[in-house]
Parts: C-alpha cells; structure tokens; sequence
C-alpha cells in the first residue's frame, strides 16, 4: 500500500497508509486524524480539507481545478502548495506523499 | 494576514479629550453654562396615545422610515478584523454582517441559497474566510459569492455565480452599519454627516465591543427612545443609582434633520473647567447623549459609551441591542474590573431603570390612559424628535401623523 506523511497541526509528522482509489482526504481522516474536518464528504465544496503539499511533490500531482481554484481563494491560509486533498486521488504514483493540515480558516 | 487592519488601526486612545471632538461639538460644549446659571423654561405639548398604541401609526412608521430608508443593524466595531462575519437578528430578518478581507463592510440575509439554511446559527463573531452550510455544505465566500457545491454535478443546469447569497445595500456610517432592509438602493438621506464625525470624534468607529446584550421588551421603541431624549426622570427613576450625578440643568441641543446631539454638564460643573487640563476625559466634565436616526441611541460615560439600536418588532414590542464599546480590551486587572463594573451597573440601570419605566408606561397606554401623554420643558427634546420625524411620515405620503393629531 501506498504511503503517505501528515503533518497534523501540532507539527508531528505521521506515516501512514492507504488503499490506492481513495483520495488524500479519505486517507487522513480513516487514519484518525479529525482536525482535518472534511465537512462536505469529499465533494470539492466546503476547503476543510485544504492541506500544503510539500514542494517537491507538486509536479506529481493533477492540475487544479476551477471550484477548487475559488475554494482556495477563500482560505486566509493559501499558499504555494495549497491543495484541497479530497481532489487528490491517493495511489502509487502518490507514494511517499507529504502533506501538513493547513490551519482551520 | 492581518498585516493591514493593523497598520491603518489608529494610536489606541485611553480617553477622549476636547481636542479629540469635532468643533461643532466643542462649541455645543462651550456653550453649558455653569450648573447655577442654568436657566429651565417651561413647556405646554402633548402627543396622542395613539402613537405608542395604535396599528396604524406603527404600520406607517414601517412603510415610511423602517422600510424606506436605511436602518442600523450592528455596530462595525463587532468586526474589527479583516475576514471576520457575524450572524445578527434585526427587525425580524436573518442577517450576516462580514468585513471581506478587502476590509469592506457587507450585509446579506443569513439564507442559503439552495434550501434558506441559516448559515451561521449562533450569534458570535467567527473569524473565517467562509460560510459553510450546515445542511449539504454549499460554500459562500465573505462577499457573499457561492463558492462550493457539494455534488454540483447533480444539478442540472444551477450556474454558481447567480446563486450568491442576497445582499442588502450598505453603508457603515459613524460606525454603525445601516442595511437597506427592501433590498431597494440605499436610502441614507436622513443619515447626518455631522454625526458621523462626531460618532467618529468619540472613538465609535474604532471602539473595543466590550459586551453585547438583547433586550425583548414589551414596549413601544418610542417609549423605550424617551428616557433617552430627557433629563427630567433622571433624578427620580434614577434616584437609587445615577440620579446624583446629574442635575436637572438643561443640555445643549443641536438636531441635525431627525438626528439630536444633546450635551449636558455633569454636577457642579463649570466652564472654566474645561481649560484646565488639556489632557483631561472631557466625559468626566460631560456627558454626550444622541438620537442618531431614526433608532440609535448614543451616551457616554467616563470610560465607555453605550450604543443601543431599538428595533420595532410590533406595536407594543421593541428588540434593544446594546453594545457598551471601550477605546479597547482592557488592558490591566485594574481596567477589566472597572469594565466590569460599568458594565454591570448600566445594563442594570437601563434594564431595571429605563427599560422597566417604559414597559410599565405601555401596561398604561394600552389600556387607553392618558389619551395624550404630556411634556414639560426638561422633556422639550422628546418634541423636538417627533416632529423630526412625524415630518418623515407625513413627507412620504402618509396621512396616519395628521390623523392621530386630529384625534387628539
């Protein structure tokens, strides 16, 4: 199984994994981590999934869409790697993925 | 990300000094005299009953003032902060109050647009980019943009951009924010600028909102307005808490069309008091009182001002919220105590005072006693606001002022 890095809000760093067909977003929260709220179930309409993505992995991810582009703006906390993760589609090519919860807006 | 709202924030004052107010309002304070020359003159006027009792003059008042022109909703001081929204209840509408991170102030119906889901259900300040509806998470940015539909792949044919949420036209004047509750163009015709300077020569604008409290009243808002407009109850409703602290020595009065400054001096005062200290409260000298149109009331103490917007809710219903505002969060155990206090003391005085003698006077009138209530020369500004604003209700083509007058 994949594996992926979250950085919760308290500045640790946790490795954990995740079946391949689920996106970034499900893959934080099946692992216990509730600060990432999540509030519209993955829909791509509410940013409370909103992570920074570490610089070198950028390239490997897919472009940003429109929505997401507008829910992103909202936050007070974008920056470079600003992502919402319930767009994000974990599999191998995600592999070693890092991520940090932004803070809640 | 609050880098500007702290760069524009003005030096934080302690008190405010003469130097600190408008000229109109230094000379208005130049013109008290000392407490032993003041000089009261009598007065005969009478209103008809039926303008605290009667369904129709409420309704005009509604279609000619409340409805027509813009109405206060909140005090902007409630967001200081770029990125900040409130949820506040007025004259019976849902409403969000934001500050955009473009530091503007806008006011929309606290409804979703999908299925009229209250957004925010509470009544505290969040400080937060967005709206997240609670019922299937669609998404609104501060300036009332939809951002965010949960699934908008299942509905067919909705576009995002005509499903923002409904905004009410806004201006912030003075500090407070006044809606236009039709949706129609803003209306600030009645609004003064003179208040707005002296609004903002007081600190309103940039006040601290120390506490806010709502009072459901049963009583006209006039009723609830009057104590507000006269010195005459204040040695005598007031007698167990404030009233030595007052004298019944006439303010200095200047009306601004339906708007009133009053200023009146504390005990024993004398002008020459004024010059002896230049870095000296003016408010322990002093004590400002407005009527800022159609429904706010304004009075100062030493170390805060009380702000109150009376909202109709019926005839004989009026919805007060009150905002006591300080230069700033108490900075010293010293400070928070005194808050504390004053706060304490004046919700008690205008909850179990003020409040109290307007709900027993609509207990009266209701049941049809006095048929004209009755007003002497330290109640002279009572009459000076309702013919202000009787002109408003008859300008706009509403016969109920001339009818009540002639009943009378």
């Amino acid at each position: 199984m994949p594996k992926l890095f979250v950085t919760t809000r308290d500045g640790t760093e946790h490795a954990v994994t995740g079946d391949a067909g689920l996106t970034v977003m499900e893959v934080i929260r099946d692992n216990g981590f509730d600060e990432l709220l999540a509030m519209c179930g993955g829909s791509c309409s509410c940013a409370t999934c909103h992570v920074y993505v570490a610089d070198g992995d950028l390239s490997r991810l897919p472009p940003i869409g429109v929505d997401e582009n507008d829910l992103l703006d909202s936050s007070d906390h974008r920056a470079a790697g600003s992502r919402l993760s319930c767009q994000l589609s974990f599999d191998e090519g995600l592999d070693g993925l890092r991520v940090t919860i932004a803070p809640e807006d | 990300m609050n880098y500007v709202a702290e760069i524009v924030k003005p030096a934080e004052r302690k008190v405010t000094r003469l130097s600190d107010l408008t000229d109109s309002q230094q000379q208005a304070i130049r013109r008290i005299p000392a407490e032993k020359d003041a000089v009261n003159v009598p007065l005969a006027a009478t209103r008809p009953n039926a303008i605290f009792t009667g369904q129709e003059r409420f309704d005009a008042e509604q279609a000619s003032v409340f409805r027509r022109h813009a109405v206060p909703v909140a005090v902007a001081a409630l967001l200081p902060e770029p990125g900040s929204v409130v949820a506040v209840e007025a004259y019976g509408k849902p409403l969000l109050v934001t500050r955009t991170r473009a530091d503007e102030v806008r006011v929309f119906i606290n409804a979703c647009q999908h299925k009229g889901a209250k957004l925010i259900e509470d009544c505290a300040v969040h400080k937060q980019g967005r709206m997240v509806c609670p019922y299937h998470a669609w998404t609104y940015g501060l300036d009332g943009k939809l951002i965010g539909v949960a699934r908008s792949d299942m509905f067919e044919g909705v576009v995002k951009s005509e499903r923002g949420l409904k905004e009410l036209p806004s201006t912030v004047w003075g500090g407070v924010v006044y809606a236009q509750l039709d949706g129609g163009e803003l209306d600030v015709s009645n609004l003064s600028e003179q208040i707005d300077a002296d609004f903002a020569a007081l600190g309103i604008p940039t006040a601290h909102v120390y506490g806010t409290k709502t009072f459901d009243l049963k009583a006209n808002w006039k009723l609830v307005l009057e104590p507000f407009l006269e010195g005459y109850h204040v040695q005598r409703l007031h007698a167990a808490s404030i009233g030595a602290l007052f004298v019944d020595a006439p303010s200095m009065v200047d009306t601004f069309g339906a708007n009133i400054r009053q200023v009146s001096g504390r005990i024993g005062y004398e002008p020459a008091m004024l010059d002896e200290d230049a870095g000296m409260n003016v408010h322990k000298l002093v004590t400002h009182a407005y009527t800022a149109f159609p429904n706010v009331v304004v009075v100062t103490s030493q170390y805060y001002t009380s702000l109150m917007i009376l909202m109709p809710y019926g005839v004989d219903r009026t919805i007060v919220h009150y905002y006591m505002l300080t230069p700033g969060p108490a900075t010293t155990p010293k400070a928070e105590e005194v808050f504390e206090r004053s706060y304490e003391l004046i919700l008690k005085v205008f909850a179990g005072e003020d409040f109290r003698a307007a709900q027993i006077s609509q207990v009266g009138l209701n049941a049809g006693v006095p048929e004209t209530t009755i007003y002497c020369g330290l109640e002279e500004n009572v009459i000076r606001y309702y013919d202000a604003f009787e002109a408003l209700l008859q300008e706009h083509g509403s016969n109920d002022a001339e009818t009540v007058r002639h009943h009378a």
